[in-house]
């Protein structure tokens, strides 16, 4: 199988899935208790009032056919009003999106400048105490709230010290705290990872032929042993993307981070019904995309990988 | 029963009793496993002697002592409306323990129940739970529950099917991997061929197989669901305040992180020491685990 058949197959794999959340999304809403049209109308709102509403809406024709309105409007691109702000949800989410892209590249930016040399650091005597970089920092990764340690940030960074902005977006000095917290998640997959590859890297024979050759130990780790322990750690970088979105609704929320994860709260709170329904839909159509990309990246890079990974798709 | 296979019994009986001990020396040996276990019996310790313990009522408020920060008669100090912050603390280690528990009950034993039916029977009934599962997957466990408290409400009872719910996928996917694992064994071929029924067949030879890695995977969860409940607490969406829920006590004491961040710090901490506990372990069972089966476990975040 060719890779553009490969991609092509993966994407209409995709689309049952992604039929699946729609529907699940639909549902879910329509079951709320309470009416979305009394809602949008107002309680002051007259009982002729919010039957008009309700007709605008095609509320009061058969589910299916409500079905059917909301999917031929989602295929063209149409998420529906939002109730509060009475724009389409579409461009409210595209005017959060780019804030969440920002968060998320630079949060990853971080966990790789801190995670790969503690990798390093752990790879070179695995079993000293420095060995247990990674273990420590995976745990912490695993366990920390980190709303709340965007909290202890702020009051170390922000109240103490005085150096870095607690809220908003206004100046690039703004994403460094919600950053630095998304990016505790990270770090431990991308500590562990380092770990594994490096060691596994160094003891291969072209480090052995560099390290016979006489060359300094720097150059050996860093040229011989990190460049080919690459692959893993760009892998497991894309897959995380992932993960980051769940973080990314907590982190905003600390840092009042204007994205869509801050968007995402502020609608449930207003009870904004398509807003929230079509932020979740965005959501996770963005993940499965993510892992389509990351699986395409994979096959991509590594020839070894793409056997097994076509196999088991064929096997599926 | 004849003699021979009484021995037969008694030499199983042993070789299980072995194999238990052999995991428990593994499990014994590592030395974060073992912090784990103190540090979560004193958390448990903690909320079963809270009614006894000689502490204030937690929700006794005192808008004099507002914001008294920590000293040797008040720990914790005292948070906005000058309740006892370490009375709420000891107080709210049920509520996070109770539904981090509850949820994983409810998601492991749906899960389980959903797993074996797809990996024994197979055919079309496997195919539909698994594209109902590839659904669920494509959400974030995190964005799952948000969804579902956006819809249920918030609430204690919604707060556990929620957080429940979202888990379940998981679990799906592992007891079926390991089902089709088990189903090839000789032995559940030779239950097969005299005639025993599927449903006893699936009791008596997979189930036991499957439940260990289910158990280490649930102690994940733990962890887990802690640290979900407590975020969706933080948020507004879980346990809603007055009741102290260490998440919730965060989420109202955030505002006073510039003057007094000794509010929100110590539920943070025992969310951060609870959910580490669970997490060194689960690292302990795992690794106490036949290699076969422990590829399968997955590590979980949020």
């Amino acid at each position: 199988m060719s890779l553009y058949r490969y991609i092509i197959s993966r994407l209409i794999q995709a689309l049952p899935t992604l039929l699946g959340i729609i529907i699940l999304m639909f549902i879910l809403v329509r079951v709320l208790p309470g009416d979305p049209a009394r809602l949008i109308a107002g309680l002051e709102a007259s009982e002729e009032d919010v039957e008009r509403i309700r007709e605008l809406l095609g509320l009061n024709k058969p589910l299916y056919l409500q079905f059917i309105d909301y999917f031929t409007s989602l295929l063209r691109g149409d998420l529906g009003k939002s109730i509060k702000f009475g724009t389409p949800v579409i461009n409210e989410i595209m005017a959060r999106f780019p804030y969440t892209v920002q968060l998320a590249i630079v949060s990853e930016l971080f966990a790789v400048l801190i995670g790969i040399p503690l990798g390093i650091i752990s790879a070179i005597k695995p079993y000293s105490k420095t060995g247990y970089i990674s273990t420590v920092v995976s745990l912490i990764g695993s366990s920390m709230p980190i709303y709340w340690l965007g909290l202890m940030l702020i009051a170390l960074f922000s109240v103490q010290l005085k150096i870095l902005p607690s809220h908003g977006a206004e100046t690039p000095k703004h994403i460094i705290l919600p950053a630095l917290t998304l990016a505790t998640l990270l770090m431990g997959n991308i500590v562990r990872i380092t770990k594994a590859s490096m060691i596994e890297a160094m003891e291969s024979n072209h480090v052995i032929t560099a390290r016979s050759k006489g060359l300094s130990e720097r150059v050996v780790i860093l040229r011989h042993g990190l460049r080919n322990a690459m692959i893993p750690i760009v892998t497991i970088m894309g897959i995380q993307l992932g993960s980051l979105l769940g973080g990314a609704i907590l982190t905003e929320t600390v840092f009042a981070w204007p994205g869509i994860g801050l968007l995402l709260v502020d609608s449930i709170f207003y009870r904004d019904y398509p807003l929230i329904q079509g932020i979740i839909i965005f959501f996770a159509t963005i993940f499965i995309l993510l892992n389509i990309i990351v699986d395409i990246l994979y096959a991509y890079i590594d020839p070894r990988i793409r056997e097994t990974l076509w196999m088991k798709e064929q096997r599926l | 029963m004849d003699e021979r296979t009484k021995v037969i019994i008694e030499r199983l009986q042993e070789a299980r009793k072995t194999q238990m001990l052999l995991m428990w020396a593994r499990f014994k040996a590592n030395i974060g496993a073992l912090i784990g276990l103190i540090l979560l019996s004193g958390i448990i310790l903690m909320a079963i002697l809270e009614p006894i313990l000689p502490l204030e009522d937690p929700l006794a408020f005192n808008l004099g002592k507002s914001l008294e920060p920590p000293s040797l008669s008040c720990l914790f100090g005292r948070d906005e409306i000058g309740r006892d912050i370490l009375s709420r603390v000891v107080n709210g280690a049920k509520y996070s323990l109770g539904i981090a528990f509850l949820s994983v009950v409810l998601g492991s034993s749906i899960g389980l129940v959903l797993g074996l039916i797809s990996g024994y029977y197979g055919g079309w009934i496997d195919n539909i739970i698994q594209r109902v599962t590839d659904v669920l997957l494509s959400f974030p466990t995190l964005l799952l529950s948000i969804a579902l408290v956006s819809v249920l409400g918030v609430g204690l009872t919604n707060i556990i099917l929620s957080v429940g719910i979202s888990t379940i996928p998981v679990y799906i996917r592992l007891t079926r991997s390991l089902v089709l694992q088990v189903k090839s064994e000789e032995y559940v071929t030779a239950a097969q061929v005299i005639g025993k029924s599927s449903p006893y067949i699936i009791i008596r030879h997979i189930l036991p197989n499957v439940l260990s890695p289910v158990i280490v995977q649930s102690t994940y969860y733990m962890g887990l669901t802690i640290l979900i409940a407590a975020g969706l607490g933080f948020l507004g969406l879980g346990v809603q305040p007055p009741t102290p829920e260490w998440g919730a006590m965060i989420g109202a004491g955030r505002t006073y992180i510039f003057s007094s961040p000794h509010v929100v710090t110590f539920p943070g901490l025992f969310i951060f020491i609870t959910a580490l506990s669970f997490n060194l372990i689960g690292d302990g069972l795992r690794d106490a685990l036949d290699p076969r089966v422990r590829v399968l476990i997955k590590k979980v975040k949020i």
